[in-house]
Formats: C-alpha cells, structure tokens, sequence
C-alpha cells in the first residue's frame, strides 16, 4: 500500500505535468484534442489524489505503522474520528491534504467555467496544475507521506498531540485549507487573462465568486480556530497574535480589499490594474503564509517544525510567482490601463480606496510585525519576541478605522455625495454614536478603547439599519407591498449589495465582542473543599476533586458550584487530562458557562493535591465574547445569501406567500455559530500571582524552553515557565520594577527575547515605525492619486458616443421596457 | 472545444467536441463510464469479500479506495480520448455564440446598473443633475448593446435561411428521379449528361 502511494503521488506529478503542456500547446496552435486531453489529464491528477488520499486514510484506519507518518500521528487506542482527522495532523499529510483540495476545486472550477470562459480555461489549467506540480514536488523529494521504517515496523503508533483530539480538528484546518486553496482559482484566471489579453470584466465575474467562497472559508478557519484557542489553551483569550494565525488573516486582509474594490472596477472600471495585483499578492499570501508555519523561520505554538530545505524550496517557488505574475502585468499595462476618475472626496469611490488602503496597511502591518523577530536576527544578530501585547497596542487604531469605514462607506454615493446627501444620511447614524458614547460616560465606562468600539458599532449598525428601512420603504412605494416583504425583496433585487450589509453588521457585531475584552476580570486562587470566591457577578465554591481513567487517558476533575445573586445558577467541571503515550503533554479541560453578556471561564491549574481536596483554580469573567462567534454567524449568513444564484433567489422570491416573509426572515437571522461544549483545556501550570504587576508579567514575559512556541510564562505548563514564575513573584514581592525585571532576564538570556514586546528603542523601533511609515506614505500616495484623477481632463467618454438612432423613440421605449421587466 | 457551427433541423447550434460526443450524448445503450463504474462496483465487491478485516470503515475505505482507483482509469480515458480524433474545423465569425452570449450580458450588467442608479435615486443618495448624467451615459451604452445584438440576430437569421434554402436544394436534387438518360455512345462507352462528343472513341453522340 505505501508503495502504491508513493507511485500514485508520482504519477500525479507526471499528469499534471502532461496537463500543463497539453493545455499550453493546444491554445497556443489552437488544438481543441490537445485542450480536451489536458483538461482530462487535470481531472485525472484530481482522481489520483482522491486515491492517494484514500491509501493514506486506509492506512490510518488499519494502523499500518510501517508508514512512519501514520506510526508518528495515530496510535491503536486513537478513536476513528482522530485516525481520519490525523491525514492532516503533520507536515507531509497536510501538504499532500492540500494538493488534494487544490486538485477538487480546481476540477469543480474547470467543469463550471469550461464553456463560458474557454480561451481562459487552457491556462486556468496550467496555472493550478503548476501549483500542484510544485506541492507533489515537495512531497515526492522531500516530505513523503507514505515513506517507510527500512526496519521493522514499531507494534504501536505514538499517538496524535492530545491538544490536537478533539472536535475542532475536524473542521478547523479543513476550513482554512479550503480557504488559502480556493484563492489559487482566482489568481489562475487572473494570469489566463493576462496571457490571453481577454481583460474585459468577464474574468472578474468568475474571479469574484471563488474568491468570495475562499474568504467564507477563511473566516470560517480563523473564527474556529480563535474559539478553538479558547476553549483549548485556557489563558481565555481567543487570539494570540502566533504567526500561523497571522498567516491565516494576511491572505483574509487582501481578500477583502479585493472583494471591495473589485465593486469600483465594475461599476466604474476604474483600478483595474490594482485588482488584479491584489488577486496576485492574495494567492502569494497563502504560500508565504504556508512558507512560513512549515520551514521555522518564525517560533510559533502551531508550526510544524522547521526545515531549511523546505524553506528554500518555497523561496524559490514564491519568487518564481512574482516574477512571473508581475510581469505579465507590466506586459500588459497598455491594456489594462483605464481613465481613472475620482469626482469628489465624498464618493463611494473614495470610500473604497481609504477602504483598500487601511486593508493593505493591516496586512502590511502584520506581515513586518511577524517577520520582525527574523529580521532582527539576520540584520542585528539579535532574537527578539513580538508578542500579543504589542499587536494589541499598535492594531488598535487601525480596527477602529476599519470599523468606521464600515459604517461610512455604504452611506456615500458613486461619484459624489452632495452636503444635502450627507446630512440626511449621516444624521441618525451619527446621532446614535454620540448617544451611545455619552450614555456610556454617564454609566461610568471609562475604557476608552472599548468606550469608542461600542460608539463606533453603534455608528455602524445604524447605517446598516438605516439601508435596510430606507430601502425596503422605496421598494414598498414602487411594488404597493409591506415592509418585510419589501426587506426580503431587497435580496432578490440588489442581492449583493444587501447580502453585504448583512456581512458588515457580522463584523459590527464581532467588534462588539473584541470591545469585551477591555472589561475582562480573572481571579486566581488555592481553594479547599467547601471555600468559595467572587468574580464579577458569579460566587464560585469548590465541592470536590475527582480522578477517573478510560483507555487512552487518566482525567482529574474539579466539581465546582457557581451561584450568581445568592441563587445556584450551575455546576462546571474543568478537568485535566493526562495522555498514556504523552505524559508531559497533559490537556486542560476548561469549563465554560455561557451567556450574551458574559462567560465563566474556569480553569483547573496543576496545583492540585487528590489527597487533601485542594485545588487552584484560574477563574475568568469574559464579558460580550459570545458576540464574536455571533457575529460571523451574521457574516455567514451574509456571504451565502451573496453566493447563491440569482435564478435560484428569484424563483424562491416568487414562490414564497408573503406569509412565509416573516418566518423566514427571523429563520435566516437565527444565530448558526456553534456554541462549543465542554471545553477541554489544555495544561496550564500557574502559580497564583499575587499583585497586578504578577499577573501583568506573567504575560508579558516569554517563557523559554524552547518547545512551547514562545507561549507567556503565564500560559505554558513547562517546568522552567513555573520556576520563571516564581522567579517574577520573588522579585515583584522584593520591590523590583518592571523595568529593572526585564533588565534581568535580558541579561540572563543574552536578547530581549524573554520580552513579549521588544523595548521600544533603537532598531526595535523598526517594528511599528517602518510599518506606520509605508501606511502613512501609503495614504500620501492615495491622496496624490486621488487629487490627480479628480482633476479631469477633455478627452472623449469612455462609454460611446451617441449614435444615430440614440434618439430613436422606439429604441428608448424598447430599453424602457427591458428595464421595467428587469424588477 | 470546438466555436464552429453544426446544422440540425434547420438551426444553428454549436458542434459537439469529440469528447462531449463520447461522455454526454443521451442515455442511448452503453456508455463508457458505465464500464468504469460497473469495474469498480465488482472490484470492490471482491476485495470487500477477500479482505480479511471484518470493520465497517475499513470495508467502507477499501471500497472508497477502488471506487478512486475507477475514477483514475475514467479520467485516463477521459485524456487519452481526444488525441484519437481530428480536430474539429474553427470558425472564427464576427458573431459567435461566446460573443452573442458576452454581449447579452454586457447588457444585462447594463440595465443592472442603471437600475441601481434609480434605486441610488430613490434612496436620496445621488442628486438629479448627478443622475441624469450618469443615466444618459449608461442609457447610450444600453442602446448600443442593444443594437449590436440585433445585428447579430440580423446575421444568423440570414445565415439561417441561406443554409437552409441550400439544404432544401441539396434534398431535391437527392430525392428527385434523374429526368435524363446518361447519353451512351455507339462504342458502348456512357458519357456524361451533357457530354456533345464521347469521351472514348470521339464521335458525336445524339443530342439528348
């Protein structure tokens, strides 16, 4: 069987080699065979993958540990759902689950667009074909998945990392995957219409949907990995800034902007040359982004490892990328070029740029924030850590404008908005931002962050709110309806722009839940049985300690009461796990109690005795996170309703009794995220800081084993983060300031590596400066631009000129006609 | 795949590739993916009986595992199959059906846009001096979609009737007796119909 993996695996190479050429000869002289047969050699690399994919899982399931991979991730006692999930778990298998992907939605991207794109297809063909080429490449020379023991086999399998059994497995890296995979559909038409020249709005039609589908799934990935880092790693935070998350948002940023300012291009046909260098630097994300979790070189909690080869190999093939990619668009610069036109500041256009130009400073941002600590490295010989405190910090004002621009955008017109216009559209909205923000000061809330965040929503679902009323008030006055009815019949009339704001009040509602954040409460405590602690509005008592054991595992659980004014409200139970075949590596279970306006969120930490009943735990008070999974719900539901097909929302429209219209507008507004179970937690030592300036240490120094990623001393369960813990209370508790404690571990360790954030002098200045520098210098360039395309100048319009017959009554009649059957 | 054109029944219609023609005419007998699905049903039917492991998934992968081996041998064939037959012949018109279907819906996006407009308009966001203008541009290129399309209907409606007058032409001429006797010489040689002298011994043949 491994034997016929590895054949498979290279017969794929060999096809999708074969497909390539195929398809470049056939278009090239013409050939329709030659096109045919690389379209079919394209089906076939996605049926030896399917297969290759099925040796490997069969594998799994019938723990054949003479396959390393499957001795290094499963183990005999593994439930059958982690065995499947397992195909994913290391580096080889997920390279190969990858091309595997590629390979299915490249076949399903092929199939849909044969006919109405063919001179694109024979390139679409190549392009993804080439990609697949070069992850098969990886895989066949370097990281085989079904590579052997030369000796005897092992009798049993290691096991899968126990932080890695559970739920989210399934479904996380599946979703990502599709996401970074779905952008490479996108950047192949994207280079089939720069090699064939056909760059009329046609490739942008079948671009857009893919890159729609992707972003879905990547939101979907990120958003099930922050509830998964959540509900796993126990320092209840949702997002830690690790470079494999920050790969996931980086390709997020640019699709965005993407998806918005490919909205200028067809309404206006303006920025044509910058779409398509976004839908590039999208698809060179999604490498880069797999560059940099597979070849080390950046510490992270979730990499894979680090390997120099692979690095190189990567390095090759995203230069070869760029070359190749951006110079087909100097190419074709003549054709691409359009008569930009910007008419007013206040325009939708303008919105957009400021839009695009906040989207790529994020990324930007982001990117340099990660690859600093690289960077610092190879320039000053020196390791740093850029840790969640500084992201926090300089991220903050950019989300805020994000969020405003949320709001602003959908409220201007194209071309210009009128002062008339924007006093009447942006009275309300305004009027309950102030509102809200004033409310908020009355009530004490002095936050400022997360004051602002609250306005800032307020702001925005406003204008959302106002979209909706307003536009379903025009449609009831033009088609005699009612007012839900004329909501609904939003959707089926302007399905895009609708299903946007849906997507807007997602993110609305998301923010709303990252504002939580700045009214978070924790309290850590050694508790005996019966004793009892407050935090917030919720009085916790510990009742017991219990040990109990299955096949795989022994589990410590704490039993714990919680009462909220007086009243109980709950038990909860958060437990450790302790995994045969990896003692050291134990899971915490966390145990969550749920509700919209806050969570409980307990920990059981690894200071606990069996024998005495004693316990610590690490109880937190997370106020409003629930609306973060909510919010993408909302998002969601949104992006679906802008995917569907037009006939498909115009026959349901048509067939639905304006009874149902209620029914199913409250149906479609149902909350979908799921809420998690029982959370399992993974270990967590922690030794109860004593002071505020314990606790904030605790996040702000790095804890340096060397094996945890660079997690904060306060979330890794290692030996050395403990007596690192206890090196900083020592110190706090004999005086010492902050500064004077980083001082000590500077020395200690030779860098500011202990350091979540490097200090804020000299080259360390680099890390926000150069990226705030190119942000600033970016909004330069756009206002030079702006100010440039607003002046216009006497050439003829781009749309023709009038013709004889324009004036044809009956021609006017005619298009008066099509226009009324057209609603 | 092929842009040329094909007669059936007197309207145009887009040619079949080879490769349509092998995997998708209608349901008419035996298909080939009929044998690759028929192949992999008793291919997994054996294993499933041979194996010695008794466990659902394991039966259930192992049937997966050869139902993807049939689809590698289908889409094998699938590549192999149009390097086994001529290229179709190219036709480059000026007004081919991708062109038809791209002008359509050009227009289309057209009438949309407008459409948005007034819907703009409606909701407060554009002034009138604004939308007029921005209207009368979208309306002119509405209008000039609008008669490139009946251009192109114009084209394949006389293109439709000349082929199909050459049809009826050729079909009389197959269907109607010969009114004339092929002329035959004395030498015993038959000469064409409108033969003067025979083409054999060269004398002059009977008028016919």
């Amino acid at each position: 069987m491994p034997a016929l993996g590895t054949f498979v695996l290279l017969a794929a190479f060999v096809v999708a080699a074969f497909a390539i050429a195929a398809c470049v000869a056939g278009a090239r002289t013409r050939s329709t065979r030659l096109v045919e047969s690389g379209i079919g050699a394209f089906y076939t690399v996605t049926a030896l993958m399917t297969l290759a994919s099925g040796v490997l899982v069969h594998a799994f399931v019938t723990d054949n540990y003479a396959i390393k991979y499957v001795q290094r991730y499963s183990d005999s006692a593994q439930p059958l759902a982690y065995k499947i999930a397992s195909y994913w778990g290391g580096l080889d298998g997920s390279i190969m689950f990858w091309v595997f992907l590629l390979a299915a939605f490249g076949a399903i991207a092929v199939q849909v667009n044969r006919v109405r794109h063919r001179e694109l297809i024979p390139y679409v063909v190549a392009v993804i074909a080439a990609t697949e080429m070069f992850f098969i490449y990886l895989m066949v020379v370097h990281k085989n998945p079904f590579s052997t023991f030369l000796t005897a086999a092992p009798v049993d399998g290691a096991g899968l990392n126990p932080l890695l059994q559970n739920f989210y497995m399934a479904i996380h890296p599946p979703s990502l995957y599709i996401g970074f995979v779905a952008m490479t559909i996108p950047f192949a038409f994207g280079i089939a219409a720069l090699i064939t020249g056909h760059l009329d709005d046609a490739w942008l039609r079948a671009v857009r949907r893919w890159t729609m589908i992707g972003w879905l799934f990547l939101s979907f990935g990120l958003t099930l990995g922050m509830l998964w880092a959540y509900e796993e790693l126990g320092w209840g935070g949702y997002w830690g800034w690790d470079p494999v998350e920050n790969a996931g948002l980086l390709p997020w940023f640019t699709a965005t902007a993407f998806l918005h300012s490919v909205m200028v291009q067809e309404r206006r046909g303006m920025l044509r040359v910058w779409n398509v260098t976004l839908v590039i630097t999208t698809f060179f994300l999604t490498i880069f982004g797999t560059f940099m979790t597979r070849s080390g070189v950046v510490q992270s909690v979730h990499a894979f490892g680090e390997d120099r080869e692979l690095a190189w190999l990567f390095t090759i093939f995203m230069v070869v990328i760029l070359t190749f990619s951006f110079g087909l668009v100097i190419y074709r610069l003549p054709l691409l070029k359009s008569r930009n036109e910007l008419d007013s500041w206040a325009s939708r256009e303008a919105a957009f740029l400021a839009n695009n130009w906040i989207l790529l400073f994020s990324a930007f941002f982001v990117l340099f924030a990660t690859m600093f600590p690289t960077l610092s490295e190879a320039v000053k010989g020196e390791r740093l850590t850029v840790g969640p405190p500084f992201f926090n910090k300089w991220m903050l004002p950019i989300g805020l404008t994000l969020l405003t621009l949320t709001g602003v955008g959908p409220l201007l017109a194209w071309r210009r908005s009128t002062m008339t216009n924007i006093v009447q559209q942006f009275t309300w909205p305004v009027v309950m931002g102030v509102l809200t923000a004033a409310a908020l000061y009355a009530f004490g809330v002095r936050v400022w962050s997360s004051g602002l965040c609250f306005a800032l929503c307020a702001f925005s679902a406003t204008t959302i709110t106002q979209e909706f009323l307003r536009g379903a008030g025009v449609r009831r006055a033009a088609t005699g309806t009612d007012l839900f009815t004329g909501l609904v019949g939003l959707f089926g009339r302007s399905r895009r722009r609708y299903a946007g704001y849906i997507v807007h009040l997602g993110i609305v509602v998301m923010f709303l839940g990252f504002a939580g954040e700045g009214f978070k409460q924790e309290e850590q405590l050694p508790m005996k049985v019966g004793q009892q602690t407050t935090v917030g509005p919720f009085t916790v008592r510990h009742d017991s300690l219990r040990v109990t054991a299955d096949a795989q595992k022994q589990m410590v659980t704490g039993h714990v009461s919680v009462f909220e004014d007086g009243k109980l409200v709950g038990e909860m139970r958060p437990a450790r796990w302790y995994y045969e075949k990896r003692p050291d590596e134990p899971t915490t279970e966390v145990a969550i109690r749920r509700a919209p306006a806050e969570d409980l969120y307990i920990v059981l930490t690894t200071d606990f005795d069996p024998a005495t009943q004693t316990v610590t735990y690490a109880i937190t008070v997370n106020p409003l996170v629930n609306w973060i999974w909510l919010g993408f719900g909302i998002l969601a539901i949104g992006s679906i309703i802008s995917l569907l097909p037009e006939s498909m929302f115009a026959v349901a429209m048509a067939k639905l009794p304006e009874a149902a219209v209620t029914t199913m507008l409250l149906l479609t507004l149902m909350p979908t995220a799921a809420f998690a179970q029982h959370i399992e937690n993974p270990q967590a030592i922690r030794i109860a800081p004593r002071t505020q300036l314990e606790k904030e240490l605790q996040s702000e120094i790095i804890c340096m084993c060397g094996t945890c990623g660079r997690k904060r001393i306060g979330e890794c369960t290692c030996g050395l983060a403990a007596q690192m813990r206890a090196e900083v209370a020592q110190m706090v508790s004999q005086g010492r300031s902050r500064e004077q404690i980083y001082e000590f571990y500077m020395a200690k360790y030779g860098s500011q590596e202990p350091l979540a954030s490097p200090i804020d002098k000299g080259f360390n200045r680099l890390a926000w400066l150069v990226p705030y520098l190119v942000g600033a210098s970016g909004a330069l360039m756009l206002g030079i631009v702006a100010v440039r395309w607003s002046r216009r100048e006497e050439q003829p319009a781009e749309i023709s000129q009038a013709a004889p017959g324009d004036d044809d009554p009956s021609m006017q009649q005619r298009l008066d006609d099509e226009l009324r059957d057209l609603d | 795949m092929s842009s040329g054109i094909s007669i059936e029944e007197g309207r145009l219609k887009p040619a079949t590739s080879p490769v349509e023609a092998g995997f998708s005419r209608p349901a008419d007998g035996f298909q080939p993916w009929h044998f690759f699905v028929l192949a992999s049903i008793l291919l997994a039917t054996v294993a499933v009986v041979v194996t010695r492991r008794s466990s659902p998934e394991h039966l259930i992968l192992l049937s997966f595992t050869i139902a993807a081996a049939g689809t590698v041998a289908a889409a094998l064939y699938r590549m192999v199959l149009p390097l086994m037959f001529r290229n179709p012949p190219v036709s480059d018109g000026p007004f081919t059906e991708r062109r038809r279907a791209a002008l359509e819906r050009d227009k289309m996006l057209t009438l949309r846009a407008i459409k948005d407009l007034e819907f703009d308009r409606a909701m407060g966001k554009l002034s009138q001096k604004d939308f007029d203008e921005m209207s009368a541009r979208l309306r002119q290129r509405a209008l000039s979609l609008m008669r490139q399309v009946d251009q192109d209907r114009l084209y394949r409606a006389v293109v439709e009737k000349d082929l199909e007058e050459r049809m009826k032409g050729r079909l009389q001429g197959r269907l109607e007796p010969a009114s004339t006797e092929l002329p035959a010489c004395g030498c015993g040689t038959i000469n064409d119909s409108d033969a003067v002298f025979c083409k054999k011994c060269g004398a002059r043949l009977s008028a016919a």
